[in-house]
């Protein structure tokens, strides 16, 4: 009856539908993502190192007249090509869009060898037909300690990353390559403006260094690593990166984070946050209001007292104090939005109480002999419940919005990544300044969808649980 | 009348009770959590350190130096009473607050470089005032209007559209709101096209006009963008507030008498209606206003604006006690001062009070 007329009701039904579709998707997050996600992959800047940095979402591509690179990953295991000592990996790279990719990076892990350091090499083969060697050989292997016997193995917890924008072997060659194609360059021009990939995957339009003085040349790249040393040398794993200038549904942050993944896993931690804190916060409130209205007396003036001084407070100051104080931790934030939430409550609750405390069936229970207790459990509770029930929905969306306020100050949990934080860091970390649209709108839209999901469902909830509207 | 006078001496009474009530619960909290300790030790230290660094310059011999820092660190622990616990100590802090003695601030100064926390006040308040207070002003005046008129008009479709606003006035947090118009309306239009339309944050452009016409116009640009957040947040829940409250008072038995009677409806809405819903609309728009003191504290990071929020935001970043104490101080006292003044407004406009 009450199901059918709350579904009945587009607000309702509407909320119903924001909150149902919420919820799968944290139980989905909770199934397939670790629990220490936060602390393991999403504040740990290491994990991030291929990713494109702050690259708008993949979908960007149908909105705007150019076409941007997609991220590009390639491992090989195994040497493509392999001559006696020499060993070719052989990597194939399409540019058809029509701005650069935002890097190149080469890395190999799990380097065996058995005399001297090998000679590992990259050489690019344009769609032009021009060749450019980057790397001549790797300097960054180091060699066999004395008294270390072969064979040596080098890289294997981490990897070996050759990051070419920054790389000072490839930044001189791509100078000279550019200083052949025509383009006045010096190393610390290219050194300063990361111009490395727009050299290597480019041709000039004029000769000043700069990044706008190049298009991508479209077509095959083929990139070339070889390793020269003993035949029994060998690589791992080798891979080779070019940074896309999207990424993935929701693009990626200033260290190259996946917003995607940070922004799914703030969906079960919202609703555990708003849930926990409702849950609590409403049930010692409406304790503390049947208490209050029906035992009356000197009981009502400490509690309504004590519950007028913290629904005066000014709650955001106090909150972001305690937090403070206290550190900054889940348990914490959750503690503090309890201690702030449950005033309100109380005082409705207990004005609530006075009318039903007034009714013939109490009045008949205590003739009866009934202990306040069993009155308060047996005849209080029940009417109370389901108004105490829209109220729960309803401190859901403040304390999500508390703790999304909290972390936007730097306050969250840092090992916990949430929709809050992630807005903090992009508003600390110049998405404002550099236009990362994609970085700002989705977790905040995020936060107040899920809120006004609650308020709808309270919206459509309230004229059905509270006595004085449904008489309306 | 003797009995109004009581009354308001009651409620006197227990609204001082909220405020010292409030201070208490402050001071436990930075007493019992050992934090007030921690401030004054860590300001001791720095304090004798550098002491010490003086007395090495001037070149005394280590052991003369080291009866002086000796002597020097205790009287700075008296001065600063960390001898004291802080039990002992918070009391008297709280003594002075209550007769309206701020003190001085521990590291925080105000722009002209006084370390008064009544000066920090005076620095910080016009501004909170030009932002927050305008703001509250603005939205509520055009809100109530809108209200009063949907509030006689139950159920068309200005009455939905206003539902749905206070919805979204509740789940939408104004900073957020503040971020997305300073992306689209002061970032994008200069990144995109190369024209600034509005102004991305500040309270004034730096260098800031010499002309007052000109000073003042360029604060109303930079206060541009947080009026119109704060007018999109808060439109809607000051319209549906005063819509039910109307609406509520619509619905009473003198109404329906009113209309009953045959008085003209325009009598009946301005004398019936408006007239008994004025008191809770009255408490909605004083309490904001006196909330509004406190600034909003994120608000004023997002638009960089140099108010009381900030004020406070940067007193607890820095640990500065004094500070964080008169700060809320200040502003429970004005919540305070509010109520009691609606008390007596109550009086003043609803006869059923003065005449019971």
């Amino acid at each position: 009856m009450i199901v059918k007329d709350f579904l009945k009701s587009p607000a309702g039904l509407a909320g119903t539908i924001i909150l149902i579709l919420f919820s799968l998707i944290s139980l989905y997050v909770v199934a397939t993502f670790p629990l220490n996600y936060g602390t393991k992959y999403w504040s740990n800047p290491k994990y991030w190192e291929d990713y494109p940095k702050l690259v708008p979402p993949v979908w960007l591509n149908y909105f705007v007249p150019y076409k941007l690179p997609q991220h590009y990953v390639n491992d090989l295991t195994k040497p493509t090509e392999e001559i006696g000592n020499v060993k070719k990996y052989i990597f194939t790279y399409n540019i058809d869009s029509d701005k650069f990719p935002t890097g190149i990076i080469l890395k190999y892990m799990n380097l065996t060898f058995y005399g001297d350091v090998p000679v590992i090499s990259l050489k690019v083969k344009r769609p032009d037909g021009r060749e450019v060697t980057l790397i001549d050989f790797d300097g960054g292997i180091p060699p066999p300690r004395p008294g270390e016997t072969p064979p040596y193995v080098r890289f294997v917890e981490n990897s070996r990353t050759i990051i070419l924008a920054a790389d000072p072997q490839a930044i001189r060659k791509a100078t000279a390559f550019a200083n052949e194609l025509g383009v006045t360059c010096t190393t610390t021009d290219v050194q300063q403006a990361g111009l490395v990939p727009y050299i290597v995957l480019g041709e000039p339009t004029s000769k000043t260094c700069a990044a706008e003085s190049f298009k991508p040349l479209k077509g095959e790249y083929v990139f070339e690593v070889e390793m020269i040393g003993d035949p029994r040398d060998q690589l791992g794993m080798v891979r080779l990166v070019v940074q896309g200038a999207v990424y993935g549904a929701m693009g990626t942050d200033y260290l190259g984070r996946d917003l995607a993944q940070g922004l799914l896993f703030g969906f079960p931690v919202a609703l555990f946050i708003g849930g926990v804190v409702a849950l609590l916060a409403t049930f010692i409130g409406m304790a503390l209001g049947i208490i209050s209205g029906y035992i009356g007396g000197r009981t009502d003036e400490a509690i309504q007292r004590f519950a007028d001084v913290m629904n005066n407070l000014p709650t955001l100051p106090l909150l972001i104090l305690l937090v403070f104080v206290l550190g900054q931790k889940l348990i914490n934030i959750i503690l503090v939005l309890v201690i702030f939430g449950w005033a309100g409550t109380t005082i409705i609750v207990r004005s609530m109480v006075l009318s039903i405390r007034s009714s013939q069936f109490v009045e008949a229970a205590k003739l009866a002999g009934a202990s306040r207790w069993w009155i308060m459990r047996r005849h209080i509770l029940p009417p109370v419940l389901p108004y105490s029930f829209a109220l729960i929905i309803l401190s859901i969306p403040s304390a999500i919005l508390s703790e999304a306020s909290l972390s936007f100050l730097g306050l969250g949990d840092p090992s916990i990544p949430t929709w809050g934080q992630i807005l903090q860091q992009a508003f600390d970390n110049g998405a404002l300044q550099n236009f990362a649209w994609w970085w700002i709108l989705p977790p905040g839209f995020l936060i107040v969808l899920t809120a006004v999901g609650f308020v709808l469902v309270f919206f459509a909830l309230e004229p059905l649980v509270n006595p004085r509207l449904r008489r309306q | 009348m003797a009995s109004l006078t009581k009354t308001l001496i009651i409620k006197a009474v227990s609204l001082v009770v909220v405020l010292i009530g409030v201070l208490v619960l402050l001071a436990v909290i930075m007493g019992a959590t050992g934090l007030s300790d921690k401030m004054l030790k860590s300001m001791l230290t720095a304090e004798v350190q550098e002491y010490k660094q003086m007395l090495i310059r001037q070149g005394k011999d280590p052991e003369a130096i080291q009866k002086a820092i000796e002597e020097y660190n205790k009287t700075r622990a008296e001065a600063l009473g960390i001898d004291k616990p802080w039990y002992v100590r918070l009391p008297q802090l709280i003594y002075r607050l209550l007769v309206l003695d701020l003190g001085n601030s521990r590291t925080l100064q105000s722009s002209w470089g006084s370390n008064k926390i009544s000066d920090l006040i005076l620095d910080r308040l016009p501004n909170t005032i030009i932002l927050t207070t305008t703001g509250i002003s603005l939205t509520a005046v055009v809100g109530i209007w809108i209200g009063l008129y949907i509030g006689s008009n139950i159920g068309g479709r200005a009455d939905r559209v206003v539902s749905i606003l206070s919805a979204v006035s509740y789940a939408l947090p104004l900073w957020f709101v503040g971020l997305v118009l300073i992306l689209l309306l002061a970032y994008a239009p200069k990144i995109l096209w190369g024209v600034q339309i509005f102004p991305p944050g500040g309270m004034v452009s730096i260098p800031p006009p010499k002309d007052p016409v000109a000073y003042f116009l360029d604060v109303l640009w930079h206060l541009a963008l947080p009026l119109i957040a704060s007018f999109i947040v808060f439109f809607g829940g000051w319209a549906y507030s005063t819509r039910n409250i109307v609406f509520n008072v619509s619905q009473e038995d003198f109404v329906n008498f009113a209309r009953a009677k045959g008085l003209p409806e325009g009598v009946v809405r301005s004398r019936y209606i408006l007239r008994p819903s004025l008191p809770p609309i009255l408490t909605n728009l004083i309490l904001s206003l006196a909330f509004s003191i406190s600034g909003y504290i994120i608000t004023e990071r997002v638009f960089n604006w140099p108010g009381m929020g900030s004020l406070y935001y940067d007193a607890i970043r820095a640990l500065d006690e004094p500070v964080i104490f008169a700060l809320t101080y200040v502003f429970t006292l004005v919540y305070i001062v509010a109520r009691f003044v609606l008390e007596i407004l109550y009086i003043v406009v609803d006869p059923r009070i003065r005449l019971a």
